[in-house]
């Protein structure tokens, strides 16, 4: 019993053991079935003692929202499609308030996207159709999104050694450039508006426009904490979120367009096709842009944007000034996701230093400014 | 290709408009993979600590993104004029076509020897593949109108290319969305490099094994690294470096290696609760 209590505390850190605060899950392959139970018998045989890995570690961040210690194996590989269909529906059941909201939204754009392409083959009128493709198509991004929000609660695997949290990220940027090739596509109607010069009233269209203008009114409502051009992000799901706003707000936008230009047309003003796609296509710019050029910055793996770039070189110059640092290098910021940066760097030392001394140090450094996830190799020369 | 869209429109055949438009996609498709490959060459800079090489992967994922937003919008168009078709001429459809077959035979075969394991160089390749097939699946539409008059093949010939378009587009989206994923890339076995590195000498654990791309053919791999006590860190680190680079083609690889303290048990109960600690 004694010479295991001097084996525990045999090596110590000045300020406390900070390496497991930093540690995030182990090795995605070690989750062995737990230990027997305890018995207050003696310790047992030393080559169970080296792979002391089953267990979470005492100060595991295990609590991250990245980065959960189990594996699971993801799904069976011969699911069928109504199993499928059944754990999607059980998944949105069981899922957070925004994920229901999103997937009645979604229900109620399929369903009355149905009702209009149904109408539409039925009277023979082109409008109503396309109208109801370009819902659908829209209802696909937005499933895309629920999809992600869903599933980016999985634990990290074998391929997806960061986890799913990033698909968030992706839907967003989806729903970005959705948004963005629909103001393409609006500016381009005006532009035919505008040379074609034609006027059509379409009344079908108005129905069918304030019934879309309601519908997606109601997933502004459902999502108005998010409603603003320029947030900040503290967690993936806000990116997601914020992308599903934008999302029912341009078409919200755009249907009031609509609305506001057959409008105008009726009390006889010129061109008032033109003037309202227009404003709206802008608008839907505007809008979406911000969000577009971080979700992109986050998959082009930029520096975490909430830190300033000089604040890396200062980190940088302030490890190198250490007497025993010879040269730091390669030092990369990423972020996974909004709120989870991730960081890698080299350091050269002099032989024979105490590295874990200089370990501790870059990683305090580091994380002070917000980098939760830093892996430091350090190289004698 | 101005003077396909010119005889396509005189000779009313969608299958030409189709491939005029696909052909100036193409153009555009190049393009954006030749700037974004100018991009992705430039060197890391502030806040860009692994320079632009996403922006190829963005340039593939847009490939593939306008390959599916052309199919949506040309199998629409194809199932209307299947519905009504137009009247179709059958000759200037397929001089056109074998025009068309043996200029992009020769800008498939260029691509074609180019470095196609990255996947902006892909995206672009997919575009001119399809192509070529759009123009063979055009000229057998013209033959059938000349020889049999069914001018219900032009609308035919605009679903296959569709199709194909489809699938293009669909392996450019996977695989770049792989990569903004930080999945592990399909050729690596991560499972394989956990139980190589744990058989390493005196390597007792590994956490946080992560591998990933930065983009097609630059994996990367972090992993943290206990060996036990008394081990020459550097020594341990040059081994695993030297394997990762040998047996699994990473070279960009960044391995933080650290002595495990004494190993000790703890049952779970122990751990939680201080005063159950065997002494």
């Amino acid at each position: 019993m004694q010479e295991r209590k001097d084996a525990m505390f045999s090596y110590q850190f000045p300020d406390g053991d900070r390496r497991l605060a930093f540690s995030r899950q182990s090795s995605f392959r070690q989750w062995d079935p737990p230990l027997p139970s305890p018995s207050p018998s003696p310790s047992p045989s030393p080559s169970p003692m080296l792979r002391s890995h089953s267990f979470k570690p005492y100060l595991a961040r295990s609590d991250s929202t990245v980065g959960m210690p189990l594996l699971e194996k993801s799904g069976q590989k011969d699911a069928t499609w109504v199993a499928l269909m059944l754990a999607a529906v059980r998944g949105v059941a069981n899922g957070s308030r925004p994920m229901k909201r999103l997937a009645l939204m979604i229900s109620l754009n399929v369903a009355y996207s149905m009702i209009e392409l149904l109408l539409g083959l039925f009277t023979g009128r082109v409008g109503l159709v396309s109208d109801a493709f370009h819902l659908t198509f829209g209802c696909g991004i937005l499933t895309f999104s629920l999809f992600a929000m869903g599933i980016s609660r999985k634990k990290p695997d074998e391929t997806y050694t960061y986890g799913y949290k990033r698909l968030e990220v992706l839907a967003a940027f989806t729903n970005a450039l959705f948004l963005l090739f629909l103001s393409f596509s609006l500016a381009v109607e005006a532009l035919h508006a505008f040379m074609q010069d034609e006027s059509e009233h379409k009344h079908y269209l108005i129905v069918s426009a304030v019934t879309n203008l309601l519908v997606n009114l109601l997933g502004v409502w459902f999502f108005r904490s998010y409603a603003r051009v320029n947030i900040v992000y503290w967690k993936p799901e806000d990116m997601n979120y914020h992308s599903v706003c934008l999302h029912v707000l341009a078409d919200s936008i755009r249907s009031a367009g609509l609305i506001l230009a057959s409008w105008f047309l009726t009390l006889g003003v010129e061109n008032a096709e033109v003037l309202c796609l227009g404003i709206v296509s802008v608008a839907v710019f505007m809008l979406v842009l911000p969000l577009f050029k971080a979700t992109g910055s986050i998959l082009l793996q930029i520096a975490p944007s909430n830190i300033h770039p000089s604040a890396f070189n200062k980190c940088s110059r302030q490890i190198a000034s250490l007497e025993e640092v010879l040269e730091v290098s390669q030092a990369r910021f990423w972020e996974l996701v909004p709120g989870y940066s991730i960081g890698s760097i080299s350091v050269q030392v002099k032989k024979g230093v105490h590295e874990d001394r200089i370990l501790q140090h870059v990683n305090g450094l580091y994380n002070d400014l917000g980098i939760q996830d830093l892996t430091v190799q350090i190289d004698y020369k | 290709m101005a003077g396909e869209v010119v005889v396509g429109l005189l000779a009313s055949s969608l299958v030409l408009i189709t491939d005029a438009g696909h052909m100036l996609t193409d153009a555009a498709a190049i393009a954006l993979a030749l700037v974004a490959a100018r991009l992705a060459a430039r060197p890391a800079k502030g806040n860009l600590t692994y320079g632009l090489r996403r922006v190829e992967i963005l340039s593939a994922q847009t490939n593939g993104l306008t390959l599916w937003a052309l199919t949506v919008w040309f199998a629409y168009q194809g199932i209307t004029r299947l519905f009504d078709p137009p009247e179709v001429e059958g000759w200037p459809v397929l001089i056109t076509a074998l025009a068309g077959v043996g200029v992009n035979l020769a800008a498939t075969w260029l691509i074609s020897r180019a470095n196609r394991t990255s996947l902006n160089v892909e995206g672009a390749f997919q575009h001119i593949l399809n192509d070529l097939f759009a123009f063979i699946a055009t000229a057998i539409a013209g033959l059938v109108i000349l020889v049999w008059g069914w001018t219900r093949a032009d609308a035919v010939a605009a679903l296959v290319v569709a199709a194909l378009m489809a699938k293009g587009g669909w392996g450019l989206i996977r695989d770049s969305w792989r990569i903004f994923l930080e999945a592990a890339p399909r050729c690596i076995d991560v499972a394989a490099i956990d139980a190589d590195l744990h058989a390493v000498g005196s390597v007792t654990e590994i956490h946080d094994l992560h591998v990933w791309e930065v983009t097609s053919g630059f994996p990367a791999l972090s992993a943290h690294v206990l060996v036990e006590p008394g081990t020459d860190c550097h020594d341990r680190r040059e081994e695993i470096s030297a394997l990762l680079n040998e047996r699994y083609g990473i070279d960009h690889t960044t391995l933080q290696i650290d002595h495990a303290t004494e190993p000790q048990i703890f049952t779970p109960n122990e751990l939680t609760d201080p005063e159950s600690r065997r002494p």
